[in-house]
């Protein structure tokens, strides 16, 4: 009844205005690509603000539409309560042995920011020298040794316990990548109020 | 020595956009990704959603961008198509089966706002198509795409794309007739 459609070449010809349409299918063929080709010529009025603000603020242009998608985007967030009491909890154990080894009582409370987890000591280092380790125990290879200078711990996470000139303990400091000090040859203080490490692989059920 | 930055904080360094991807937001690309998305879905409003989306996930991948591999067009709309086939598995994880059914059934139960300026006939024989038939007349026919930059787009080879034309072009015809 319909003529046949052209062959894929012959589309294509056609699609690109390269051939003139020969027959009614092709006619056909030719009004249709037109009629879909003027559809919808435009954007909607609104969609170049929605997409600039997406492109300044991705995370929050997707919140406003859906809420629980700020806790898509950013998982640790849920994480945020638990990392500050695990601060304060850190805080308070370290503060409790450096007043067992008869240094000054000076309990001062963890800070509790949102982002605890992360937080840093910084002190002048008296401890220049100390083997800094790739795991928090001396099991672990030594990767370098401390600089003289600022010591920034990242955090501080359980190992092998040490003792050290003023105070025994198991905590490890990460002053980088990779890169373990044992707390109980750093100056004092040097780690009060740095946060406990976030365990290195996420362990499954956070989420 | 530099603090570690927290395990899990991912992406969150690069919020801004670079000038380049501002640069590749152009308002003509803009205006493909969204067309393209329209006559995909055949849903305005979800067209808009899933093209702010696009330029989302475009600004956080532009680093992946590779020019010889293709246009930034090309690369959107690749991003958009990825999108859109979320947002189907999304979907069909959130309707229940039998949801999906029924409107299998029912399909005029809520018709969705399709583009703008098309003949009712042309509307009625585009909603009659497969989702990969809209997807190749969008990307050859509405945008005007050559048969390379499509094939890129959806990751086929030139000539199965133009067999997938041709097929699409015959029953779109065929669908138009009939309704007429």
């Amino acid at each position: 009844m319909t003529p046949e459609t052209p062959g894929p070449d012959r589309l294509d010809a056609l699609l690109a205005g390269s051939a003139t349409p020969r027959d009614a299918a092709e006619r056909d063929l030719v009004a249709l690509a037109r009629d879909l080709g003027a559809s919808e010529p435009r954007l909607p009025d609104g969609l170049d603000a929605r997409i600039d603000s997406a492109l300044d603020r991705p995370a929050e242009a997707r919140a406003r539409r859906r809420p629980l998608a700020a806790l898509r985007a950013r998982p640790w967030l849920a994480l945020a309560p638990a990392a500050a009491l695990a601060a304060a909890v850190v805080g308070v154990v370290v503060a409790v042995r450096a007043g067992d080894s008869g240094a000054p009582p000076a309990v001062r409370p963890a800070v509790e920011r949102p982002e605890a987890a992360p937080s840093s000591a910084t002190a002048r280092s008296a401890a220049a020298g100390v083997a800094l380790r790739s795991g928090p125990g001396r099991r672990y290879a030594v990767v370098a040794s401390l600089p003289a200078g600022q010591i920034r711990v990242a955090c501080v996470v359980p190992g092998e316990r040490v003792a050290g000139p003023r105070t025994a303990s198991d905590l490890w400091a990460r002053v980088g990548s990779g890169r373990y000090a044992p707390v109980a040859l750093l100056p004092a203080g040097v780690a009060r109020g740095a946060g406990r490490c976030a365990p290195l692989t996420r362990p499954s059920g956070t989420p | 020595m530099s603090v570690v930055p927290f395990p899990l904080s991912g992406a969150r360094g690069r919020a801004r956009p670079a000038p380049a991807f501002a640069d590749a937001a152009s308002a003509e690309r803009r205006l493909a990704v969204y067309r393209y998305l329209v006559h995909v879905t055949g849903d305005r409003a979800l067209a808009e959603d899933l093209t702010q989306e696009t330029f989302e996930h475009g600004l956080r991948a532009w680093a992946s961008y590779d020019a010889r591999r293709g246009t930034p067009t090309s690369w959107l709309l690749a991003i958009a198509r990825r999108v859109h086939l979320d947002h189907l598995r999304a979907e069909r994880r959130r309707r229940g089966r039998e949801a999906r059914y029924a409107a299998l059934e029912d399909p005029a139960s809520a018709p969705p706002e399709g583009p703008s300026e098309l003949s009712p006939a042309l509307r009625t024989a585009l909603s009659g198509l497969s989702a990969s038939e809209r997807e190749i007349l969008a990307l050859r026919v509405v945008l005007g795409l050559t048969g390379g930059e499509a094939a890129s787009v959806l990751g086929i080879s030139p000539s199965a794309c133009s067999t997938a034309l041709h097929r699409a072009m015959t029953r779109l015809r065929a669908e138009v007739s009939r309704d007429a």
